[in-house]
């Protein structure tokens, strides 16, 4: 009925953040449920630290347990607990950390989102522009000997997991050569602040980390461009074209666009994987961002701070899909123009 | 029927390669531990040796024979991948025909589930729900990894399927007064099996990087040795930075090997059986 | 999806579009990122490395808070920035007067303790009597902070005037050893600031971070200097109150870098980018045996580390079968206790005494009745050989008959197992030990196997009592070891039922009337002999039942290199002592230490009263307890 008047655009848009928003609260769920579903003592890290200051006497430790429990409101009915969690989610307090008490998990995840955002986004960029130029220039000799090469070297360098190629680069380029820094994301003992020189040691500590996301990202875009290239190449506008002596270059060009229309989704379906990859580089090279808070909080089995990290992530992850999905929706004409939805 | 499907694959280099080198692998994990036969749990070695006649890969920190390690570890691995295609393939298959088969209310809600799964990054999830697992075994691991991982297939089933039943003879069984399920046995699995196949190859490769990628975060299998865990512990023990490389090199050595010789067996497989790939 | 796409709908205006979109995107999150990184524009960029001692082992995580009162603050708090009327050493049991200038026992219920007139807070306010016992009171309010759980043992803290404090025992029942460690040893805090907070309510002196460096009140001779998610520094307070008395400590910061893990932390130590190690370094000894580098532990060869408590191995009595002290005793036959310690722990502890008693240091050694311990386990020091034959002879005797599959059944018939014995998943030298303990214990006819869960499963066991045989810890040696030792393991006053999670000791609920009274009697005697008699007795108990077996003792982690600091306590220069970065009474050593090139020099103050320090033994204090009117 009133669909009609709707912009098509509006309507995909709103569809699709619907769906987004009924994932995310799936998944909120998902990470509000299985905390309590499985048995363990989650105030055992923070009890279990004042044994080892050698200060645990039954009396300190017996006040201690008593406030914990009052604090982490442990032994309120689990729907009571569940409505908590939720509106205390929506106004953004995702709870106290348990190893970092009476830290707010916020606190501890926003000074380290900067750099797993700075570590992620320009090298998963890079790899999608490198990966795709080169893969299009392969399908466009397809069958050459430069094709078959950069087929073979990008299927197996696409195999190569990210924390392993991590591990190489550290071993040969900072280890053994000593070219860069092998961990952290500056120096240590300097204060992070503004001046040329500590944004240079930055840089010399990002380019490890971010190497090895390009490299193993690169081969899976090359492949998939490839492919996609090929295939265009088969149809009927290309051969046409060649039959009107349209320069190849410009063929090319065309080609080339066309075949990029599903990467641009394939970005967005591939973010989740990327973050996932980061978050481990993070933990191999020392690197401070949310991969490393994250191991932190597994290590100290800190389950306020893991839920609070998988809200952001999930959350961030839905974002960047919804924002890739926007993009698509201006540059993919069906969308715009409200035909062909698939 | 064997031999015609087959018999263009062996003619195949690159096939041949890969499937040797894949083949060596298997072998190494399943035989090397009856030939080499040193508990890869126990201390016996000095501290971080490098290879040597005694202990041909070296030893960790704790003194563990890391070619025992690695050999079982070949075996973990194999297992967990074999384990967790057959666990996404089963899912996937169900979720994808019953969705094709029957359309309408059950194709809709199977399908925004598949979309639902997804769309949450199930690495992130794979993280989560093995930070709640107390006591990982293998199969545990292969459990959620296949549970997870199974979506993009049911998709490609349904979508198959969805062009297969639209044929002729499939409305003829249909008219013969064959059930859903007999239909979907008798004539449209065998329809996709090929395609079934090398996404099971591609389902292997993802529990064995999937598995190692848990490691490395400290949640892989609590007990035995994987391809994962050698690496979590060398990355734990700083061997990277502190130059020693037996103990991170192999392992990742072979899981690059097995993954990618899996992966160029399915992309020949690819290309000798989907003919449109061929004439390229 | 691979069919022809018209061309003319893709206009190249869509793609330009994303790439200039992309361009935009690109740049705008670089802007965007670097104005979210942390900047602390005035702080000063680095460090100087020659001034400062870089510590690692501490922490862990981001830090916290810098609050006494907060139930985790954050390393460094204790050792540098609060202190104590006295600080203990356990090598020596020696007090060393901080805040407090000395005591004097008033009659055997009152003691006073006079602060130093000289004592100020880092504000310029002086340190008063007022502040010690408001510190009491605001504990005993908020349920934790300084002296958590004091008004068990103290019945009062009163100012009598402005400098100087009065503390008045419990009774009846006295329990002198608590008394004194919380009297003394109690951390002080200011009352001007703390009175503030609580006006505003507990939660806000509970919540209080304290972690503006500009704002920090402290009484030790370092405060806050910077702190982020990676990296705490302290800075030399340079006109501290008590640097004409004991002279300014010798490093003018105190960094902690928040490394991953032990490993990261371990190779900085290595590389000579950190000089106070507190952490678990496997084979210690190469370092300096193979690798020469100057760096050392407390001691040059075995055990390498002082000990910090006595790791045992629980039995729960949730079994009924496994409660039977002869089954006890034959396992503690099975347990190739110098095996596993050589092979899972490097060598870094002995085996520990079954008599509870940590037998490394020499002032404990005293309380170890030699003679039973002798006669009960048939060797020269009386500790528990691993002797499988003897084992099974003890349980043949004891009408334990084996199966058919080789497990052995209880005289009334219930069968061994299975069961299982477990420590956290990822603690590799426990895990270790277990495989070796089970391996043994299979040999005597036990179906056991080895399990290792996640750490808060194995804490959820441990705490509720629901486990067969665990690893665990002690309470840790303070001046009342051994007392606090067997307390933890046998009082059963400590913990709940099976099924309820009580952390404060006693994981196996053993239950024994006499082991308490004697528990409660320790305690309230003054005089040596009577208490030697009457630890003897409890000895004699736990050797019998084995509530727990000792099986070593946890290390002291200390390790240091002389690359940038040299002159540290060590075995053969032993002035100061616990000297782990941890230990809330490690102070002295930063006042003993010196910068490379320069020659370090013992201060005078740390020796003891009778050659002219300020050290005052323990026996001291209980000399005067004892001789004081019950008036």
């Amino acid at each position: 009925m009133r669909d009609h008047t709707l912009n098509p655009f509006i309507k995909y848009l709103g569809r699709r953040f619907f769906f987004l928003l009924l994932t995310y609260f799936i998944a909120l769920t998902i990470v509000f449920i299985l905390p309590r579903a499985i048995p363990g003592n989650p105030l055992a890290s923070i009890l279990s630290r004042i044994f080892q200051t050698g200060q645990a006497n039954p009396e300190l430790l017996r006040s201690v347990e008593r406030t914990l429990m009052e604090e982490f409101g442990l032994g309120k009915p689990w729907f009571v607990q569940y409505v908590e969690f939720i509106t205390k989610a929506l106004r953004g307090d995702l709870g106290t950390s348990i190893s970092s008490y009476p830290k707010k998990t916020l606190e501890l995840i926003i000074p380290v989102i900067p750099w797993t955002l700075i570590l992620l986004i320009p090298s998963i960029l890079i790899a999608w522009i490198i990966g795709n130029t080169l893969g299009a220039f392969a399908g466009y000799r397809r069958g050459s000997l430069v094709d078959r090469i950069a087929l073979n070297t990008s299927l197996i360098i696409g195999q190569i997991p990210y924390y392993w190629l991590g591990m190489l680069l550290i071993f040969f380029l900072s280890v053994k050569l000593k070219i860069f820094p092998g961990q952290g994301g500056y120096t240590q003992g300097t204060i992070p602040n503004l001046s040329f020189s500590f944004l240079l040691d930055v840089l010399s500590h990002y380019i490890l980390p971010s190497l090895s996301i390009i490299i193993s990202a690169l081969g899976g875009w090359a492949i998939g461009t490839r492919m996609l290239v090929v295939n265009e190449l088969d149809s009927d506008y290309v051969s046409f074209s060649e039959h009107l002596g349209v320069k190849s270059k410009t063929i090319f060009g065309y080609v080339f666009r066309n075949s990029l229309l599903p990467q641009v989704t394939g970005l967005a379906l591939s973010l989740g994987g990327a973050l996932g990859g980061a978050l481990i580089t993070e933990i191999i090279f020392n690197y401070p961002g949310t991969g490393y808070l994250l191991f932190r909080a597994l290590s100290t089995l800190d389950y306020p701070l893991i839920q609070g990290i998988f809200v952001i992530l999930i959350a961030s992850i839905y974002l960047a899909n919804f924002f890739v999905d926007f993009i698509y929706a201006i540059i993919d004409p069906r969308i715009r123009l409200g035909q062909g939805e698939s | 029927m064997f031999g015609t499907i087959f018999k263009p694959l062996f003619r195949n280099k690159k096939f041949i390669v890969a499937f040797s080198v894949f083949i060596l692998i298997v072998l190494m994990g399943i035989l090397g531990p009856i030939l080499y036969p040193k508990d890869p749990t126990s201390f016996a070695g000095k501290m971080e040796s490098p290879p040597s006649k005694e202990f041909p890969l070296g030893t960790d920190t704790y003194g563990g024979d890391l070619l025992a390690k690695l050999l079982n570890g070949i075996r973990t691995s194999l297992y967990i991948g074999f384990l967790t295609a057959v666990i996404s393939m089963v899912i996937g298959l169900l979720i994808g025909s019953i969705s094709a088969v029957k359309g309408g209310v059950v194709d809709d809600i199977l399908m925004s589930f598949t979309n639902i799964v997804l769309t949450i990054p199930n690495i992130l999830l794979a993280i989560l729900v093995a930070t709640y697992l107390k006591v990982r075994s293998a199969e545990v691991v292969a459990i959620l990894l296949g549970v997870l991982g199974w979506p993009w297939f049911a998709r490609a089933i349904r979508a198959q399927l969805l062009s297969l039943i639209n044929r002729e003879y499939v409305y003829l069984s249909r008219l013969a007064g064959y059930t859903d399920l007999q239909l979907a046995f008798e004539d449209l699995i065998p329809g996709i099996a090929t395609y079934a196949l090398m996404a099971f190859i591609l389902f292997i490769n993802g529990g064995i990087l999937g598995e190692a990628g848990l490691s490395l975060i400290g949640l892989g299998p609590t007990k035995g040795v994987s391809l994962g865990i050698i690496l979590q512990w060398a990355v734990l023990m700083e061997a990277v930075r502190r130059g020693l490389w037996w103990w991170f090199i192999p392992p990742g050595l072979i899981i690059v090997a097995l993954t990618s010789s899996l992966l160029i067996v399915t992309t020949t497989m690819d290309e000798i059986f989907n003919p449109r790939l061929r004439e390229r | 999806m691979y069919g022809p796409k018209p061309l003319k709908n893709l206009g190249g205006e869509g793609m330009k579009g994303l790439k200039s979109k992309f361009l935009v995107i690109l740049i705008s999150s670089f802007v965007l990122l670097s104005l979210l990184l942390p900047v602390n524009s005035t702080a000063q960029v680095a460090i100087p490395r020659d001034e400062t001692v870089y510590c690692i082992g501490g922490i862990w995580g981001p830090p916290t808070t810098w609050n006494p009162y907060a139930a985790n603050v954050t390393w460094g708090t204790d050792p540098f920035l609060f202190m104590p009327l006295f600080y203990y050493s356990n090598a020596k049991d020696v007090w060393l007067p901080a805040i407090g200038e000395g005591y004097k026992v008033i009659n055997k219920t009152t003691i006073q303790v006079k602060i130093r007139p000289q004592a100020k807070w880092s504000d310029g306010k002086p340190i008063t009597a007022h502040d010690v016992a408001y510190t009491f009171e605001l504990t005993k309010k908020i349920g934790t902070g300084p002296g958590a759980g004091w008004d068990a043992y103290v019945a009062s803290v009163r100012a009598v005037d402005a400098k100087t404090v009065e503390f008045k025992v419990k009774t009846p029942n006295p329990n002198y050893f608590s008394f004194l460690g919380y009297a003394l040893g109690t951390r002080v805090v200011p009352k001007h600031v703390y009175e503030e907070l609580e006006k505003k309510g507990t939660g806000a002196v509970r919540e209080f971070a304290n972690d503006d460096p500009a704002k920090q009140v402290v009484s030790g001779p370092y405060k806050l200097f910077f702190a982020d998610p990676n990296t705490v520094i302290y800075g030399r307070i340079d006109d501290w109150w008590g640097k004409d008395i004991f002279g300014l400590p010798k490093p003018k910061y105190i960094t902690h870098i928040v490394y991953k893990d032990n490993p990261s932390a371990n190779l900085a130590f290595e590389k000579g980018d950190a000089d106070w190690a507190s952490t678990f370094i496997p084979a210690v000894y190469e370092l300096w045996e193979k690798k020469g580098l100057p760096v050392r532990t407390w001691f040059k060869s075995k055990p390498y580390y002082m000990p910090d408590g006595v790791v045992f191995l629980y039995i729960s009595y949730f079994k009924k079968e496994l409660a039977d002290p002869t089954l006890r005793k034959a396992i503690a036959y099975a347990v190739p206790y110098v095996d596993m310690l050589e092979k899972a722990y490097f060598g870094y502890s002995p085996q520990a005494h079954p008599s509870y008693v940590i037998d490394v240091f020499e002032i404990y050694k005293q309380w170890i009745d030699y003679g039973y311990s002798k006669y009960l386990w048939g060797t020269k020091d009386g500790k528990v050989p691993t002797d499988l034959k003897k084992a099974n002879n003890i349980l043949d005797k004891a009408g334990y008959k084996k199966g058919p599959d080789g497990i052995r059944r209880t005289p009334d018939g219930k069968r061994l197992g299975p069961y299982t014995i477990e420590v956290p998943y990822g603690w590799t030298d426990w895990m270790m030990m277990c495989e070796m303990i089970a391996e043994n214990l299979r040999k005597i006819g036990i179906d056991i196997k080895t399990e290792f869960p996640d750490f808060t499963v194995w804490a959820e066991r441990m705490t509720t009592g629901r486990f067969d045989f665990i690893i665990s810890w002690d309470a840790g040696p303070g001046y009342d070891h051994p007392w606090n030792t067997y307390r933890f393991v046998t009082d059963i006053r400590l913990t709940l039922p099976f099924g309820q999670s009580s952390w404060s000791g006693n994981w196996t609920r053993y239950d024994n009337p006499e082991a308490i009274k004697l528990l409660d009697e320790i305690p309230a005697t003054l005089d040596v002999a009577r208490r030697k008699a009457l630890i003897s007795k409890l000895q004699r108990i736990v050797q019998r039942d084995l509530p727990g077996i000792p099986l070593f003792y946890g290390a002291h982690w200390y390790a240091y290199s002389e690359v940038k600091w040299v002159g540290w306590p060590r075995e053969e220069n032993a002035w100061w002592y616990p000297a782990a970065n941890w230990s809330a009474n490690s102070l002295p050593v930063l006042f003993g230490i010196a910068k490379k090139g320069e020659t370090p020099k013992v201060p005078a103050w740390l020796t003891t009263v009778d050659k002219g320090g300020v050290l005052i033994p323990t026996s001291l204090i209980w000399n005067d307890l004892m001789k004081a009117t019950t008036k």
